[in-house]
């Protein structure tokens, strides 16, 4: 039960990735490609930090104190995997800069042309089916 | 429907199986694919975060994931705050006059809610900073605690005003905040380096411990061992970096939509 669950859990994952990738490459709000970046990058942190996951014995990877050296064997046997907690720690904040950056640039973008829609700001062809669109977004 | 966006969506769908189950039977099925012992780096990180025996080569930290970050892989938590810091910056540099012009802005809500965040946000504010002071035996740290104080400021931005909270917490009070917090993690890191000079002896980057041959360190005595007081100092100043940081941002941007809603 408890592989089933997981197998469910990581599936869902990619599924959530890929679904992520969809957003950033064929919506064209550029508020939906954010949105759509940040549940990628949400994403593949929990798949690596699941990578870290040793079974349902997994304990939280911290010393006990007053120490010994049984407490220690303990820690290595049963502990979880900690590198990817330390690197998915700097990847939600670089994430999160990140975020920020996009935000405030959109915020701007839509000041000085009052639309977020990537096909209209390039005046592509594109621009007449996606018109509709842009006149809800403006409302 | 599109032709083409049936087709995309179906290429997608086809992919996410070929993956889902590639990586399911390859990963997911054993759903153990190495056991503990077979992750030399875990064991390295596990046994040199603490290890009292061997006083060269532990960092004396018994949070694990702590030691990681503001020991082993120092320098990458450093520079990650640089980041965020620059975006901070980029931000401000665009949007600087909307934390002056303070009229942009909407009325307060009921009592209730205020009565209710006045009870609330001590208790916030609190565990946020329980979680940094813990973060040497327990989980946590100044990313996480910052970040929750942060959203405290929200709660108080969306029950009282954005205006209430300039009035008593200016930008540039939060502003000199965040730079201070910056320039004491910097100067920390490469305090142990001026020790070489004034000292005469070793000192290690980012690290402050007793070593051999370097009696420069801070260590603080309880549970009846020596515990590192280096990831406290830099997760106080994180905390308030991020704190500040995140303020001015969640300002800049909540601003910025009453006054496009406004204008």
């Amino acid at each position: 039960m408890n592989n089933l669950l997981l197998n469910i859990l990581i599936i869902s994952l990619i599924t959530n990735t890929f679904i992520g990738i969809y957003g950033i490459v064929f919506k064209p709000n550029i508020i939906k490609k954010i949105i759509s970046l940040t549940i990628f990058n949400d994403s593949i942190c929990v798949l690596i930090i699941l990578h870290g996951y040793l079974g349902p014995e997994s304990i939280v990877p911290i010393h006990n104190l007053p120490f010994y050296a049984g407490n220690r064997e303990y820690l290595l046997n049963y502990s979880v995997d900690l590198l990817p907690q330390a690197i998915v720690l700097t990847a939600i904040v670089i994430g999160l800069a990140f975020t920020v950056f996009l935000s405030i640039t959109a915020l701007r973008i839509y000041e000085v042309s009052d639309s977020l829609n990537l096909h209209y700001l390039l005046k592509s062809e594109i621009v007449e089916t996606v018109e509709p669109e842009v006149k809800v977004m403006e409302e | 429907m599109d032709v083409k966006r049936i087709i995309t969506g179906i290429t997608i769908l086809v992919i996410i199986v070929i993956v889902s189950v590639s990586y399911t039977l390859n990963y997911g099925t054993p759903l153990l694919p190495m056991t503990a012992g077979e992750r030399s780096l875990r064991r390295l990180y596990i046994i040199k975060s603490y290890d009292p025996e061997n006083d060269l080569y532990t960092s004396f930290i018994p949070a694990i994931v702590n030691s990681i970050v503001w020991d082993f892989r120092a320098l990458d938590t450093y520079f990650e705050t640089i980041v965020f810091f620059t975006a901070l910056i980029s931000a401000l540099a665009i949007y600087h006059e909307y934390l002056i012009e303070a009229k942009w802005d909407r009325e307060k809500l009921s009592p209730i809610p205020m009565s209710i965040s006045k009870l609330i946000l001590p208790m916030a504010f609190g565990i946020s900073i329980a979680i940094v002071i813990k973060s040497i035996v327990s989980p946590g740290g100044g990313f996480q605690g910052g970040a929750l104080a942060a959203l405290s400021i929200y709660v108080i931005i969306y029950v009282h005003s954005s205006s209430y909270l300039i009035s008593k917490l200016s930008h540039n009070l939060l502003l000199l905040i965040r730079s201070i917090a910056i320039l004491c993690i910097s100067f920390l890191a490469i305090l142990p380096l001026l020790n070489i000079i004034i000292g005469g002896c070793y000192g290690y980057l980012f690290q402050m411990y007793n070593k051999p041959e370097c009696g420069f360190g801070a260590l603080l005595n309880i549970y009846g061992g020596n515990v590192s007081l280096v990831p406290l100092i830099y997760n106080v100043f994180e905390y308030l970096a991020i704190f500040s940081g995140f303020t001015l941002l969640l300002l800049i941007i909540i601003i910025g939509g009453y006054r496009e809603r406004i204008s």
